[in-house]
Formats: structure tokens, sequence, C-alpha cells
């Protein structure tokens, strides 16, 4: 069986520890979305930073925050997206770049448990939900954490621009258009 | 016929005030201390005039321990193996493109980490990577970039830290700011330099402008440190630290100098 998430290993195809321009940050984000285009709907392409001692503000900004913002408003939002392997340097650089740009991304810890960095308050707790239910409705999400429809729709939104949550249209039994939530974390998938 | 005479300990980065960035000879004889800023002004001057067809003469220390270090970092051809001096982290690298940077970093990043104190981690080429980046993207300088690193103890009579260089012979931050209509009405170069330690401004139409920013931020992370930017016709003196506001003093500078040289010291 394929596995859900395709790895993507930045130090190995990069050949460097330490990742320094906006203009390879630009390189390497073309390359992260060439394969996350290639992967089938549903599947998960883990950034994997293991091995990467640093990367600077602009390199950050121009992969990661960049990714996120361009996944999101593009082709691939039903692939989902997570970081993993980085280190608290690492960790600490996306953080405050996807800050600044008010967006998002979720990140495997070193315990493979998943954290939101960047992004609203309400996103971590949004996540944990989102998580315990691991497949589910915006109506499901609202109950379990008692929000209105709108409010949850809302949240949902943020979420799955985070790539740790994907979106699926589902063809309900009575007909219509109908979404589906799938979390895209792969050890919660 | 202009000579560029330096003297006495940092000649360059004292602030030197010559009478033209254009000079037939640079005169060393005098020189009794080169820091990275030295360094890297002095190759980028060189290897800009030389682009342009009119090499100046490089006339060495006469100081045998500043003509040594000349030597060992590559500002002066000498005879025979250069020893690495004591602390030095970096030597005279010229970088053709950003992207240069990139590519070496692989090969660096071990020796340059692992031969510094731990306490500054990855801050050094968090600081030059950002101004290597700066320089390669906005600068385009017909001479690349040149860098420099050192490290002092403190036992020199300088203050401790980590003191980086970085120069180019291009556009200069106050003409590349001017490229966006924002600022293009901004006649004074140093208000220009002021305005560039801002988020977000930039003179691409991208929206970026963090580079600078977190060069301020690596210099201050952890203790205090010291930043100078000579860029055309303005410079930035500042005094970081890690919590509050730094001291900041901009002036104009004549005459005007082709690019941006850059000296940062990471405290100890």
């Amino acid at each position: 069986m394929e596995s859900a998430a395709h790895t993507y290993r930045v130090a190995e195809r990069w050949s460097s520890p330490f990742l320094a321009t906006r203009d390879r940050g630009r390189r390497v984000r073309e390359d992260v979305e060439r394969e996350i285009g290639q992967l089938d709907a549903g599947r998960t392409l883990a950034l994997d930073f293991a091995g990467v001692e640093g990367v600077t503000v602009s390199f950050g900004d121009e992969l990661l925050a960049k990714l996120v913002i361009d996944r999101a408003t593009g082709q691939s939002v039903d692939r989902g997206l997570v970081v993993e392997g980085a280190n608290e340097d690492v960790r600490e650089t996306l953080e405050t770049v996807l800050l600044r740009r008010k967006v998002a991304a979720v990140s495997i810890d070193a315990d493979g448990h998943p954290e939101v960095l960047g992004g609203p308050g309400w996103l971590p707790e949004t996540l944990s939900a989102a998580v315990e239910l691991r497949s589910f409705s915006a109506a499901e999400l609202a109950e379990r954490l008692s929000l209105t429809p709108q409010a949850a729709n809302n949240r949902l939104s943020g979420l799955v621009a985070t790539g740790g949550v994907v979106r699926e249209r589902i063809v309900p039994e009575g007909g219509g258009k109908e979404f589906g939530y799938r979390v895209a974390i792969p050890a919660y998938a | 016929m202009a000579v560029l005479k330096l003297s006495g300990p940092a000649p360059l980065l004292r602030g030197i005030r010559p009478i033209s960035w254009a000079p037939t000879s640079i005169d060393l004889i005098e020189v009794s201390w080169l820091t990275p800023f030295d360094v890297v002004g002095i190759a980028s001057l060189r290897a800009r005039l030389a682009a342009e067809g009119q090499p100046p003469t490089l006339v060495p220390p006469q100081t045998p321990a500043v003509r040594e270090y000349a030597t060992a970092v590559g500002l002066i051809e000498g005879a025979g193996d250069r020893p690495a001096p004591r602390g030095l982290a970096l030597e005279l690298l010229q970088l053709p493109t950003a992207d240069a940077w990139d590519d070496l970093l692989g090969e660096i990043v071990p020796d340059f980490v692992s031969g510094l104190p731990d306490r500054f981690g990855t801050r050094g080429l968090d600081v030059l990577s950002e101004l290597i980046d700066n320089a390669g993207t906005h600068g385009s300088s017909p001479a690349g970039t040149f860098v420099c690193a050192q490290c002092y103890d403190g036992g020199c009579g300088l203050p401790a830290g980590l003191w980086l260089g970085v120069a180019d012979a291009g556009l200069g931050i106050p003409g590349h700011l001017r490229l966006n209509p924002r600022y293009a009405e901004i006649d004074r170069d140093e208000e220009l330099i002021r305005l560039a330690r801002r988020p977000w401004v930039t003179g691409t139409r991208d929206r970026r402008g963090w580079g600078l920013v977190a060069v301020f931020e690596g210099a201050a992370g952890g203790t205090d440190g010291d930043i100078l930017i000579h860029s055309g016709g303005g410079e930035g003196v500042f005094r970081v630290r890690p919590e509050g506001r730094p001291y900041a003093r901009y002036s104009a500078r004549t005459p005007r100098l082709p690019g941006t040289w850059v000296h940062v010291r990471l405290g100890a």
C-alpha cells in the first residue's frame, strides 16, 4: 500500500546543513511545489528538515511562508503539507516567518506530536479537535468545540490553509454538494 | 595620481574620508590593524576598479604581522602556504552571486560553526547570509560580493566578538530603495538607510524586506553588538542590545561610496 506521506528531505536534496538565500528558498519551493503537484489527492508532503542546522529568515520566508500561501490559494489544497525534523533554531525561524505573513503550518515535534507554527491563538485548539476526530464535517467540529457553524467554517478555512487538514468533496445521500475534512498528518491520517 | 593612503588600526572602519573612491593606488604601508570590514572594503574597491579597467596598485603593509595577516586572509598575494591567523573564521571570499554562497555553505558550515565559541551558534551565518543575499539580489555588483569573518577575544584591544565584513560595489541601499516609487523622491541617502531597517521596506515589487531586520536581530541575539552600514552617500552606525531599541546615528558621507560596506560585531 502506498504511504500517505511523501517525504522531501531538504538537507539531502540541497546538500547543505544551512540554507541561506531567498533565491535558494525560491528554488526549493518550486521543487517542493512540483512534487506536491505530482501527489494524488489526499496524500501529504512531509517537508523534512532533519540534518538542517539553520535557515535564514529570507530562506524560510521564500520557502515555507510562500509555500503555505501558494498551496492555500492554488491547485494542491487537496494535498497535505507538514513540517518535520526541524531543530529548535529552524523551528523558531520558520515560526517567525509564518507569523510575519500571518499564516501557519503544522510541524511534527521530536515526540511525533503535531504543533502549530504561527497563526492565530485558536488554531492549536482547533487542530487538537481535528486530530481527535480524524475525519469529520464542519458540523461535527462545531459540536466538538461548541462553536456556531459559521465560526467552525472560519476556523476550518484557517486549518486547511496550514496543510495539516485537507478538504474533500463528498456526495451526501440526498445529493448536492458538501465538504468533508480529514487530518493529513501522517501518524494521524 | 590619486592615492588612497590608509594608516593606523582599522582605517576604513574608523571612517576615513578620501578625496575619491577611484584611487590609482591603495597604500597600506602604515596600516597597523585590519578588520574584516577593512579587508572586504579594500578588496571590493580594488575589484570594482579592476572591472572598470583601472586596477589600482596595492602597496602592502610595512608591519610584518599586518602583512602576514593580509596575506593569510587573501587580501594580498604571498608565496607559499598561508597559515590561518588565530580566530580567523572565514578568509576573504569573492562571491560572484548570492547563489555561490549557498553552494559553498555545505563545505563552510562544519568548520565555521565548530571553530567558533558555542555562544555564537549559527548567528554569524544568519547575519552573513542575509547581508550576502541583500548584496547579491539588490546590489547588482559587477565585481561580486566580498566577505570575511574574524573572532577577537578582546586581547588585542578591540571589543571581543565575532567581526563580520561584507562589501559589494553595486547599486547601494539608497539606489535600490529608489527603484520603489514610494522612496524615489527621498534624496538623502542616510534617510534611506534609516528606512531600510524597517520590515517590508524594499525596492522590489515583491513583498519582502526582512533581511536587514534579521541582521539586527542576529547582532542583538544574546548580548550587545555593533553594526555599521556605509552605502552610497549615507552611513548608519548602530549599537544593538538584546532588549530595547538600538542606539542609531545616521550621517551623510562624501564622496559617495559605490556600493555597500557593512561591519557587524556579534558581542562575545
